[in-house]
């Protein structure tokens, strides 16, 4: 479903990203973790069509197609969805006027019909009990007045609402208490499917023990270098990055 | 041999051709006209190089050759249709090209005592109260435009509600521009007198469809008596080539309230002058404002606020939306007297610019002559935020409408405290249309 081949991305003149690869087949959970700043978000926000960051070369594939061409909106409306890892908050602008312009531009995109508000409140509800996200909080404004817990379930509140075919997750576990972990978890476990992807950025196992990913991947310095089951974030957890650099510093001194 | 007149003397000549004398006008007004006619001369037109003007040159309209308003101009039903808003249900009062209009206006029954007319037709019947308080605020000596309204106003309106009455019903007075505005200057007055716990909401509307430069002059004068309250909305739609300069004095009293929100869309240049006389203790101003501008069009608000009673909230909070080459300026000017203890003033002037060729100045002057007050003013000039554009077009939305969603959030601050309703969700509608416009 989606392919990343060799992606190279800088932000302002520094390159972040130093040809990266990843493959994700629809139907799988990924999981990435990796020590701060070796380009996780980096990474999230390139495959969303941040502008912040200029890619230098490779390509992002989803379905085949190249979507680096295409702007932010479009991909989203095609089916790419980023949890952010600091969402933003947009004073004035209304939660669910703001997320029944998203559906309906999404679904307009996808050949249904717009959801009047009366129905789109339906929807939403029935989708803020997934994640027990309260009504009280949809009525205001996009995440203003939000704890950093409901900031995140509002993030899995829209990707439940918009049914995104891939979904990158930046590390929406941070900030949660354990029961708000396990309702994000399971909220997204309700969204996995034969025909969906998701790819969970966490520097937690914890969170893996709910949402049991098929693949792990360690991302370090702005490329994947190790790949492996879930395990492999239990080991992780164990014996820490260290472990990952040391094999790394051997891979490229045996290539040298 | 034909003369060209200079610049100056055009001007002067339109001052003659439309210095006024109403029917059965009274002496003192007809003094007062001969004496603004010779400030309007000696003052001229006011240049950039006069420290109020700064930012703000009226180049255009000296260029023009302006002539005063026939008083039968013909207004189009879609102009007229300006002076409407679905579900407002009030009375009506329709000036085209500064000249009262009774078939275009509508009647509503007003409390007893309730004076809402032409002013013009109020110094025709020798009212004392005009009589009394016209003129008493303004300074014709020192204002260019005041002296023109001064002396070469045809009409406005006098608004009276007597001590204890509270109106009910909105009172809209709607100042037109006729689709043959082009070349015509017209100057109004308009005097609104609260008594002591009276109580009125007031929409004016300045509109207008035609081409061609022309000249809307107004200037109000507003007595707030004790405890008296009044909410204002002006609604400035004027046309696109169209010079609009207000100047209006609000004098209150104890305990008084005016509430006084602009909103700005049309016009080519735009000036308003505020001058808020907080002389009672306890009494509270709040003067807000809106403009949304596009193209070359510029608004210039001047504010001056003086503060000379003690325990004296003032607020004022201007918001802009500049596109394209559109411009504002905004001056705010609050003056404490040293009477004047616990004031509370606070200022902010906020400009969104939404391209680089924009342009925003703000200037906050205090000068503060008591000890224990509270004086705040900010002024910013920023650009839509890039992050919530990126979350928005995240989520699928495209840049136009994520943009147009992060305008209406930041214009809502005031357009959500417009407490008329129909005219709250008619200028929601012209900001929807506005936006649209705005590549
Ligand atoms: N504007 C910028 N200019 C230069 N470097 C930047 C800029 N923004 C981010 N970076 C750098 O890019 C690197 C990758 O950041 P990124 O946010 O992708 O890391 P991350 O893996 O998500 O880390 P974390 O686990 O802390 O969230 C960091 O070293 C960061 O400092
Ligand atoms: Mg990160």
């Amino acid at each position: 479903m989606l392919e990343i081949r060799n992606l190279r991305a800088t932000i302002e003149g520094n390159e972040i990203l130093h040809g990266l690869n990843l493959t994700v087949k629809a139907g799988e959970v990924h999981a990435i973790m990796g020590p701060n700043g070796s380009g996780k978000s980096t990474l999230a926000r390139v495959i969303a069509g941040s502008e912040d960051y200029e890619v230098t070369g490779g390509e992002v594939l989803f379905d085949g197609e190249n979507i680096l061409e295409l702007e932010a909106d479009e991909r989203a409306r095609r089916g790419i969805f980023m949890a952010f890892q600091y969402p933003v908050e947009i004073p004035g602008v209304g939660n669910t006027y703001f997320l029944r312009q998203a559906l309906n531009a999404v679904r307009k995109e996808r050949g249904l019909d717009e959801l009047s508000g009366k129905e789109f409140l339906e929807l939403a509800r029935e989708k803020a009990r997934l994640v027990e996200l309260p009504e009280e909080l949809m009525k205001r404004s996009v995440n203003v007045g939000f704890s950093g817990g409901e900031k995140k379930r509002n993030e899995i509140f829209q990707m439940a609402v918009l049914e995104p075919r891939f979904s990158i997750l930046d590390e929406t576990d941070s900030g949660l208490d354990i029961d708000a972990l396990r309702v994000v978890a399971s909220g997204v476990n309700k969204l996995r499917g034969a025909d969906r992807a998701i790819v969970v950025v966490t520097h937690y196992q914890r969170l893996l023990q709910h949402i049991v990913p098929d693949v792990v991947h360690v991302l370090v310095d702005g490329r994947i270098v190790k790949t492996g089951d879930k395990d492999l974030a239990e080991h992780l957890e164990e014996v820490g990055y260290a472990w990952v650099d040391g094999e790394l510093k051997a891979a490229q001194a045996a290539q040298a | 041999m034909t003369q060209t007149l200079t610049k100056a003397a055009r001007f002067a000549d339109l001052l003659d051709k439309s210095r006024a004398t109403l029917a059965n006008e009274p002496a003192w007004l007809a003094e007062r006209r001969a004496r603004a006619a010779e400030s309007f001369a000696e003052l001229g037109l006011p240049t950039t190089r006069h420290e109020d003007w700064r930012y703000t040159s009226l180049a255009r309209l000296e260029d023009a050759e302006l002539v005063p308003a026939a008083d039968n101009a013909k207004a189009s039903p879609a102009t007229l249709a300006l002076a409407e808003y679905a579900g407002l249900d009030a009375v009506l009062l329709v000036f085209v090209d500064g000249h009262y209009r009774a078939e275009y206006s509508r009647a509503a029954a007003l409390p007893a005592g309730v004076v809402l007319k032409s002013l013009a037709a109020a110094i025709r019947d020798g009212s004392p109260l005009v009589a009394e308080k016209l003129g008493r605020l303004t300074k014709p000596e020192r204002h260019s435009f005041t002296a023109l309204a001064e002396a070469t106003f045809r009409d406005g309106f006098l608004l009276h509600v007597p001590d204890g009455v509270e109106v009910a019903t909105p009172i809209h007075v709607a100042f037109l521009s006729s689709d043959t505005a082009a070349g015509v200057a017209a100057s109004a007055r308009n005097l609104i007198v609260l008594g002591a716990g009276a109580q009125a909401t007031l929409i004016e509307t300045h509109a207008g469809l035609g081409a061609g430069l022309h000249l809307k002059n107004v200037v109000t004068e507003i007595r707030a008596a004790v405890g008296a309250r009044l909410d204002r909305i002006v609604l400035q739609r004027e046309s696109p080539e169209a010079v609009h300069v207000s100047t209006t004095h609000v004098y209150q009293e104890r305990e008084s309230l005016v509430r006084s929100h602009t909103i700005d869309l049309g016009g080519a240049l735009v000036r308003h002058n505020l001058v808020g006389d907080l002389d009672g203790e306890a009494c509270e101003a709040i003067f807000n404002g809106l403009y949304v501008l596009r193209g070359t069009q510029s608004v210039d608000n001047f504010m001056w606020v003086e503060h000379r009673k003690e325990n004296i909230p003032s607020h004022e909070l201007y918001k802009g939306v500049l596109a394209d080459k559109a411009s504002a300026v905004f001056t705010g000017r609050i003056y404490v007297h040293p009477e004047a203890q616990k004031t509370d003033a606070k200022q902010t002037n906020q400009n969104l610019l939404l391209s680089d060729s924009a342009r925003a100045n703000a200037r906050p002057q205090l000068e503060i002559y008591a000890d224990d007050v509270k004086c705040t003013h900010g002024a910013t000039i920023g650009q839509l935020d890039a992050a919530a554009q990126f979350y928005l077009e995240s989520r699928g939305i495209d840049p136009r409408t994520a943009r147009n969603m992060l305008v209406k959030a930041f214009a809502n601050d005031i357009v959500e405290r417009l407490e008329v309703e129909p005219v709250r969700e008619a200028v929601e509608a012209l900001l929807d249309q506005r936006l649209a416009e705005m590549s």
